[in-house]
């Protein structure tokens, strides 16, 4: 197992190199640049002298240099830990990045842990309660949260908020907290706006989890092996929990891998629509600036993610499931 | 009745429903037989007639959209001698969970798909005892199982214990089903097409294997099979059925070297010969087990008949007449009166 572990990582190296090359690449193809639309944007605003500075201002962020070397000065300044600085703000990628981090795991992973706590045993109960009353509503509700996108159920959500209390419950916080320390006070105040976009996202998230798990129970019920472990006189909950249950986790685990990611980089319109001070709305906005740094590094960031959380499935596929140990 | 003179089991007109969207299907439609303690019964059919089921309704495991719809299934083997109405029991009973496994065992046709494949075998052997063995330790439990993967004639079942069903080859599983059924001591099993999925020189295995703990735990055994030549070599007693009725049923000997009814001696006629010549074509019974929604009025078998007659085979649904000591087929040929009317 060890082993396999070991190999999987090495051959995540060139993975990532690839998709370094290749993710760098593709945000020089645009026509325009961060200092054509800098530039640009000035103008509109009547400041003409930027358009003067135009070359200058390449020649400061480095942009006037051709894309290959440019590609490996950022690769080995990466390597080496200096992840470069945003052309936007002008401060360290890392330390934007670091800063939005503990907001954004806070939403995801409370959002993970609804959707997947939720969603687990509710898409049980469907399945071994097939078209009962319980049954048609959840699958009713799992519709509507598969069908509707989750920035449309937060913004349901932000109309049905200001109705009824007035409040407008974007960000995170309240205005006075915002960069307030972390005291109870801040705590409770960011529950009282993260209930929004944890709920909105949890409530798609569960929905999704559901019908995974009410399908994979339904379709291993149908197996002859349920039917002699009736035979054998187990009480129904140790098969369903202790056998269907397990053996319907597999596609479930496997969704697992894109956990990890999810926790950096789920729900990004979300994100953008209810102004969450997170990382995939930072995300958003620099793509669209063409701030190649800062949506480099946050690519990356989701690429090992990805490649962990899939390791780490892979790894829960091999614990849960004899024939792939084995082989 | 003292418990001599009771039979095992008894079935009286059961009748098992599915509820489809074509509407209500009989699988089973008023059957009895009653097997006597460590007696062998076999259940012959071709698939679709609902051998399999009557299997599954001895268990009460017939779960919706099918249910036992009537008739009643009585089991005398209870400590004590005390009979329990298996039909009256709800299929999600505890006591009905108390009789599965313990009491009546059953083992499946196809042993790869029939065992969990998260757990080894031994697993799934030692769960069988502790749900029924109150009290009985892990380690007790793990030692019964070993003994029984022995009683099996498993080589080295201290090291099988411990193996997954995908690391065993098709009679060995087979084998280990036939130990899990086993493991709690129940007084009738059920065998649903056992050797069906194995190659013939590990069937025979099996049989035998049958055979011999069957005379050393003398249990009964309930044998559903479409195999002839096994039904002959298993069973004291068979019972032909088809679309859901028991078309004709008696000794085994008797049934088979002397069958009374079309359908069984069609099933007959349909088994190759080693010994026949090979220019002679091999008969096959016409048309198609029709579906169970299009059942067909009066005698189900008359589609298909070489003896079909109009007006007569398509009215009514025959009884079963005699047809020789305990022999008995559900053919208006074999009516006493019949041979004095004009045909």
């Amino acid at each position: 197992m060890l082993a396999y572990i070991g190999k999987r990582l090495v051959i995540m190296l060139p993975t990532l190199l690839l998709i370094m090359a290749v993710g760098f690449f593709i945000m020089q193809l645009p026509a325009q640049d961060y200092v054509s639309q800098y530039v640009a944007r000035q103008g509109q605003m009547g400041n003409t002298t930027a358009m003067l500075q135009e070359e200058l201002l390449r020649q400061q962020l480095g942009l006037d240099k051709p894309p290959i070397e440019r590609f490996f000065y950022w690769f080995f300044d990466f390597l080496r830990g200096d992840w470069g600085t945003s052309f936007v703000d002008s401060r360290p990628v890392t330390t934007i990045i670091l800063e939005r981090l503990p907001a954004t795991l806070a939403i995801s992973s409370l959002a993970f842990l609804v959707s997947w706590g939720v969603g687990i045993p509710l898409g049980v109960y469907s399945a071994t309660h097939q078209y009962k009353t319980g049954d048609v509503a959840l699958t009713t509700l799992a519709f509507i949260g598969i069908g509707l996108p989750d920035f449309l159920v937060a913004m349901f959500f932000l109309v049905a908020a200001f109705l009824a209390s007035g409040q407008v419950l974007l960000g995170l916080n309240s205005p006075e907290f915002v960069n307030a320390p972390w005291t109870l006070a801040r705590i409770l105040d960011f529950f009282s706006y993260a209930w929004l976009s944890v709920t909105a996202v949890a409530f798609t998230g569960m929905a999704l989890i559901m019908r995974v798990t009410r399908n994979n129970m339904l379709e291993e019920l149908g197996k002859p092996y349920v039917l002699t472990l009736r035979a054998k006189g187990l009480p129904e909950r140790v098969v369903i929990w202790k056998h269907v249950f397990r053996n319907a986790l597999h596609p479930l685990v496997t969704m697992f891998g894109q956990v990890l990611a999810f926790l950096i980089n789920g729900f990004a319109i979300t994100s953008a629509v209810l102004n969450l001070p997170t990382i995939q709305s930072v995300y958003l906005s620099a793509t669209f600036q063409q701030d190649i740094f800062l949506a480099g590094a946050i690519l990356i960031l989701i690429a090992v993610t990805v490649m962990v959380g899939n390791l780490i499935s892979d790894v829960m596929l091999a614990w849960l499931d004899p024939r792939v140990r084995y082989d | 009745m003292s418990v001599e003179t009771t039979p095992l089991i008894s079935v009286e007109g059961l009748v098992t429903e599915f509820r489809t969207e074509g509407g209500l299907v009989r699988a089973v439609n008023g059957i009895d037989f009653t097997i006597p303690r460590g007696g062998t019964l076999a259940v012959l059919g071709e698939s679709g007639c609902g051998k399999s089921v009557t299997g599954l309704s001895l268990l009460n495991l017939i779960r919706p959209p099918g249910a036992i719809a009537g008739g009643r299934i009585t089991y005398y083997g209870m400590e004590g001698g005390k009979p329990v109405e298996i039909t009256s029991l709800p299929p999600t009973s505890e006591a009905m969970r108390k009789l599965r496994g313990s009491e009546i065992g059953m083992i499946f046709q196809e042993p790869m798909t029939s065992f969990d494949p998260l757990y080894t075998v031994g697993e799934q052997i030692i769960e069988t005892l502790m749900a029924h063995k109150r009290g009985l330790s892990r380690a007790a439990a793990r030692a019964q199982a070993i003994e029984m993967l022995a009683k099996v004639r498993l080589p080295s079942p201290e090291i099988l214990v411990d193996r997954y069903p995908h690391q065993l080859s098709g009679g060995m599983r087979q084998r280990v089903m036939i130990a899990m059924a086993l493991s709690c001591g129940p007084k009738l099993l059920i065998a649903e097409e056992p050797t069906t999925a194995l190659d013939v020189t590990t069937e025979s295995q099996i049989l035998d294997l049958l055979q011999n703990l069957q005379q050393e735990l003398g249990m009964a055994v309930m044998f559903i099979t479409h195999d002839l030549a096994v039904a002959s070599e298993m069973a004291d007693e068979v019972v032909v059925m088809y679309l859901g009725y028991v078309v004709e049923r008696g000794p085994v000997e008797d049934v088979l070297n002397n069958p009374s009814h079309p359908y069984t001696q069609a099933l007959l006629e349909s088994v190759p010969r080693l010994d026949a010549d090979s220019k002679e074509r091999l008969r096959t019974i016409e048309g198609m087990v029709p579906t169970p929604d299009q059942m067909p009025r009066g005698c189900p078998f008359h589609t298909r008949c070489r003896h079909f007659m109009p007006g007569i085979c398509d009215t009514a649904l025959p009884p079963l007449y005699a047809a020789g000591p305990d022999h008995e087929a559900r053919c208006v040929l074999v009516a006493p009166d019949f041979a004095k009317e004009p045909a």
